[in-house]
């Protein structure tokens, strides 16, 4: 009965967004503000419909109803609760119901939002209507979770190791809020363009849901990368796999976008690249969708769909995007700003990142179709991997982070370059310093990785020095500094600490990928393999049942190889899984400040003794932990941001006389 | 008694996971240090044939360690990365190697976003250049319309 | 079924309601702000931010004067006569037209896409149903009727027997042998369990006789000579090594138990005729 609610409330989500999209239109071309608001508020209830459907299709997992095919493919009684819950949305139907839930609830917001125009408003909610209505057609008629068995099988099917695991359980969710984000922006963007007005009011509705998207998009992919990581046993942590590209396209464009919203917000230039932006990034998230799921790219995320859905979202995809590319073109011109601004100015620089960040986007698109494309055209197969995106677009994003750390110090409208850079010269000298120290004291020596390492330097000291520059710091007593920086709006530690958060992912990154070592041995109890500075001991192994699974766990002790600091004990696991027959590994991690040694325990064998042995991976990865902290880091920068002022603004009904004062 | 209840579920877990892959013997790294080193670089550029897009460095697949012991040996008899390269291409095709070749085929795909940044970035640049003259400040009149529009009573409302 | 009726008709009535009070509010939105009025406030709002941004720093004396001079000019070049907001007359009839046929577009597309009136199959309701009645059940089914009641007594040797019979029946034989260890690891007697136990590692390991198989066939033989299933694999066992004295000690029970017509007798004499000659030959 709940799952045919379920099934029920789906369908009048789907009916109540036709409705809200057919009402808004109308509204808006009769400019009737009644029809207007019952508009709104039905994409509030379409939201709540779809509530109630998700959360009858959880309960559907949670007490196993094999009857549902859905939970049947992707569920089974021995599942730990919490992993059966996240069975929901791990599988192609659930995720759509999810992206459909955060659509229509993002749509609701929107429409609950006060202070916009009344066109404005009623555009973008008719156009979030339609993408809701295209998005719940498509999970209703094509990819319905609720779909029944008359015979309920006894067992569920699945019991994927991989996807028990917390940090892939809210990976998605977090993912999905990103993406969707995007498509308020999107919504906005058209309503702009048929409303043929982009000014600083609009730019103050478009930059808090870029930011919130992106930074959204910011912890969910570094949560899948971190997954990656201690997960799949490899040390790796990006491996430009075409479905992380397709997560990184629209992370790409939502950081350009919500730079390009600030100069709009501030200023109003920057109009045409605004709208631009907000169409593309929410483009590239359904590229996204389309692309995971289509059967298109050979990758281990992909959901696995007959093509013929895919062809569907690859419709829905054209047909939204398309369309709101033609409106661009037609009105462009219409909606040029007049705001003008010096080339070497906050403006400029911002123009030049939205340059930079927009290529980087076309050169990873590039790079993961390319291959289809040419397959497609000329028959001809190719792979397209890390080498050929650290060639291309590595390059490009160094120059950008080079150029970055000078645009907090440049005014708007005209910026003092040589006065910037005079400013920054200190940073420049440490960060060269850093690099030349760094080229000198690690072992093996490596020209380029010790570049790297400055430009981190260069990025986390610029960000440091914006923020003494700000402040007074060793110019002014400590007091006025100390209240300087309290009276320092939170955007401007936002953009300290997100610039620097790049910073510190880019040391990380450069520093593990360049100075990590791996060593690998067959290991009799008692043995020990060393790799870099560490070295690890086989104490033992012992066989351990888990719910549903057994595993060969290893205890192993970890120490340096010329033996100070403290040993550690790591556990590494090899888990069974007999329902399926997988195989996974738990790795055994030690975190030694910020360097982790990783530890993985492997096949059973035998020594040529004749004792049993266990192949014993261990890597060392030195300032791992700054990969992850680096976008933590980006992402609380956003945070802080988007606190900022926006409570303080107050425009309700009642505040018409209010003028705001300034400082 | 325990341990041969131990034994045994050692044993299904060796016999089951021997159905689920067959027995690979650990990898054997070159004893040269250097020309270890070559092979793991080249590891990461070559692709695990049967696996969806990883290396043979990083794949656990039979295939992807026949692969690495056919390098290492290549390694030691002295070829050349190129003539390794060349050799893996001639066997699997342009698909075994992550770096796409560099053809005319793949010209968009190598030089497209260069040539992008530089096209995009002169076109700023031009546009840069014809800057339109400085907006002169407003006026008394206009700074009083904007003045009384703004802070406009109900009356002079209307535009 | 009632009460599915009673909630599905409960939500579209919720629906309708809240489009109704939204349709309603936006009849407020006429007295509340217009569009002229947000006009005013972003434009106060906007020269505002860009007196914020002289103070601070970010914008020298020139600069300033000149965006301001565009931002007034383009503030007084927007303003627009008010686009009327009218209420038609009926425009509430209309947002009831609109609910109602969504509530009847909504119904007639779940009779089609749903299975109105399908109860509900959680888990436990199922297998409590299987429990009330044994007889007529699949073994899988069985299975997960033991399985139960194992979670609930994990000490009751009779329950993991069974249980392990019944996932041997409906194919998890991996499942079986787990079964069987845990009820032998209670009593490890029982060897009847032991010949199972073997039986199901020789199925997970698709008819291959490994070595924990051939363990525990000889602990089953050990407690009980008369495990002719078990005597059968061991014979087997020792066939495929070449071990032909083993094989016919294994079989030899077996084929004086077995009726002298009884297929399985010629098969069972054929193998060890064929051993022998092997034996002899080498």
């Amino acid at each position: 009965m709940i799952v045919e609610l379920g099934s029920f409330a789906l369908i009048l989500s789907l009916v109540l967004s036709v409705l809200g999209a057919v009402m808004a239109t109308w509204g808006r071309i009769q400019r009737r503000p009644v029809i207007a608001g019952a508009a709104s508020a039905a994409m509030l209830a379409s939201a709540l419909a779809i509530v109630v459907a998700f959360a009858a299709l959880v309960f559907a997992y949670v007490t196993s109803d094999f009857s549902v095919a859905n939970v049947a493919a992707n569920s089974h009684t021995d599942k730990p609760m919490f992993y059966k819950i996240a069975g929901a949305w791990g599988n192609h139907e659930g995720s759509l119901l999810l992206w459909c839930l955060v659509l229509t609830a993002f749509g609701a917001v929107l429409g609950l939002s006060r202070g916009l125009p009344f066109g404005l408003k009623t555009s973008a909610v008719a156009v979030q209507a339609v993408l809701s209505t295209m998005f719940l057609s498509f999970a209703a008629f094509t990819s319905n979770p609720f779909n029944r068995l008359l015979e309920a099988p006894v067992q569920g099917r699945s019991l994927n190791p991989l996807l028990q695991d917390p940090a892939l359980a809210i990976h998605p969710p977090l993912l999905y809020m990103g993406y969707v984000g995007f498509s308020v922006c999107f919504s906005l963007a058209v309503a702009a363009l048929i409303e043929k007005r982009v000014d600083p009011a609009w730019g103050r509705w478009v930059r808090p849901w870029a930011l919130a998207s992106w930074a959204l998009l910011t912890v969910g992919i570094g949560l899948g990368s971190f997954w990656a990581y201690y997960e799949l046993g490899w040390g790796g942590w990006w491996f430009w796999d075409p479905v992380e590209n397709a997560s990184f396209l629209p992370w790409l464009a939502g950081a350009a976008l919500l730079h390009s919203a600030i100069v709009t917000e501030r200023r109003g230039a920057l109009a045409g690249w605004t709208v631009f932006l907000s169409i593309l990034a929410f483009t590239f998230s359904m590229l996204g969708a389309f692309l995971v799921r289509s059967g298109v790219l050979t990758s281990v995320h992909a959901f696995a769909v007959d093509p013929e859905r895919g062809m569907m979202l690859l419709a829905i995809l054209g047909i939204a995007s398309g369309a709101a590319f033609v409106l661009f073109a037609l009105r462009a011109p219409a909606i040029r700003s007049m705001a003008t601004f010096a080339p070497v100015s906050r403006e400029g620089m911002l123009v030049l990142n939205n340059l930079f960040l927009t290529t980087a986007a076309v050169t990873v698109l590039l790079g993961t179709l390319y291959p289809l494309l040419l397959e497609a055209t000329t028959g001809a197969t190719i792979s397209v991997g890390p080498p050929y995106f650290n060639a291309v677009f590595a390059p490009l994003m160094a120059v950008a982070c080079v150029i970055l750390p000078a645009g907090p110090f440049l005014a708007w409208k005209r910026g003092d370059l040589k006065g910037a850079l005079q400013r920054l010269r200190f940073a420049a000298l440490l960060a060269v310093a850093g690099a030349g120290l760094a080229f000198v004291l690690f072992d093996p020596k490596k020209a380029l990785a010790a570049a790297g390492i400055g430009l981190g330097l260069w990025l986390i000291l610029g960000a440091i020095f914006e923020v003494a520059e700000r402040t007074r710091a060793m110019r002014a007593p400590l007091a006025e500094t100390l209240r300087r920086g309290r009276n320092l709006p939170l955007g401007a530690w936002g953009m300290a600490l997100a610039h620097a958060g790049l910073g510190v992912f880019i040391l990380g990154a450069v520093v593990e990928t360049g100075f990590k070592v791996e060593a690998a041995r067959a290991l009799p109890l008692k043995g020990e393999v060393a790799a870099g500075p560490w070295k690890v001991r086989l104490d033992e192994v012992n066989i351990v049942e888990g719910p549903n699974y057994l595993a060969e766990q290893g205890k192993l002790t970890v120490a340096r190889a010329d033996g100070r600091g403290r040993e550690k004990t790591v556990t590494a696991e090899r888990r069974f899984f007999p329902a399926g027959g997988q195989t996974t590994t738990e790795v055994g991690l030690d975190f030694r400040g910020l360097d982790d040694v990783y530890v993985v325990m492997g096949e059973r064998g035998q020594t040529e003794a004749g004792e049993q042995s266990w192949v014993v991976r261990l890597y060392w990865n030195p300032w791992a932990r700054l990969i992850f902290l680096g976008p933590l880091m980006m992402a609380l920068g956003g945070l802080v941001s988007l606190l900022d002022r926006r409570l303080r603004v107050g425009a309700g009904p009642g505040a018409r006389r209010r003028k705001e004062v300034g400082a | 008694m325990r341990r041969m209840l131990t034994l045994g579920l050692l044993a299904a877990l060796v016999a089951t996971t021997a159905l689920a892959e067959p027995a690979v013997g650990p990898d054997r790294p070159l004893a040269d240090a250097a020309q270890e080193a070559r092979a793991r670089e080249l590891f990461t550029d070559i692709r695990c044939v049967v696996c969806q897009h990883e290396a043979i460095a990083d794949s656990p697949a039979a295939i992807a360690a026949d692969m690495r012991a056919l390098v290492r040996e290549q390694i030691a008899e002295g070829q050349s990365d190129e003539a390794i390269r060349r050799d893996l291409v001639r066997r699997y095709g342009d698909y075994v190697l992550f770096t796409p070749p560099f053809r005319w085929g793949t010209l968009v795909l190598w030089l497209g976003p260069f040539l992008l940044a530089i096209g995009a970035g002169t076109a700023l640049f031009m546009r840069a250049r014809r800057r339109k003259p400085e907006e002169a400040a407003l006026d008394e009149r206009e700074e009083a319309e904007l003045d009384a529009w703004i802070k406009a009573d109900d009356e002079s409302g209307q535009a | 079924m009632t009460i599915f009726w009673i909630l599905t008709a409960a939500l579209t009535a919720l629906a309708a309601l809240l489009v109704l009070t939204g349709a309603r509010r936006g009849a407020g939105h006429i007295s509340g702000m217009s569009e002229t009025e947000t006009d005013r406030l972003s434009g106060a709002r906007e020269l505002a931010e860009l007196d914020r941004m002289k103070a601070r720093g970010l914008l020298d004396e020139a600069g300033w004067k000149s965006a301001r001079a565009e931002a007034g000019r383009r503030i007084l070049a927007a303003r627009r006569a008010e686009g009327a907001l009218s209420v038609g007359a009926r425009d509430g009839l209309w947002v009831l037209v609109g609910v109602g046929a969504t509530a009847a577009v909504a119904l007639a597309l779940y009779f089609g896409i749903g299975r109105p009136g399908m109860l509900d199959q959680p888990y436990q309701k199922r297998v409590a149903e299987w429990a009330a009645k044994p007889e007529a059940l699949e073994p899988a089914q069985v299975a997960a009727v033991m399985n139960a009641v194992v979670r609930e007594k994990p000490d009751d040797v009779m329950a993991l027997s069974m249980l392990g019979a019944a996932r041997f029946e409906a194919g998890d034989a991996v499942g079986a042998a787990s079964a069987f260890r845990r009820a032998l690891a209670i009593a490890p007697d029982n060897a009847q369990n032991w010949a199972r136990l073997g039986e199901s590692l020789v199925r997970t390991s698709e008819g291959r006789i490994g070595a924990d198989a051939e363990a525990a066939f000889r602990e089953a033989v050990k407690r009980d000579a008369n495990q002719l299933g078990a005597r059968y694999f061991l014979g087997e066992a020792a066939l495929a090594r070449g071990d032909v004295a083993e094989g016919e000690r294994m079989w030899g029970p077996i084929l004086r138990v077995l009726e002298p017509n009884d297929p399985r007798r010629p098969e069972l004499e054929q193998l060890l005729a064929e051993a022998r000659a092997k034996g002899d030959k080498s």
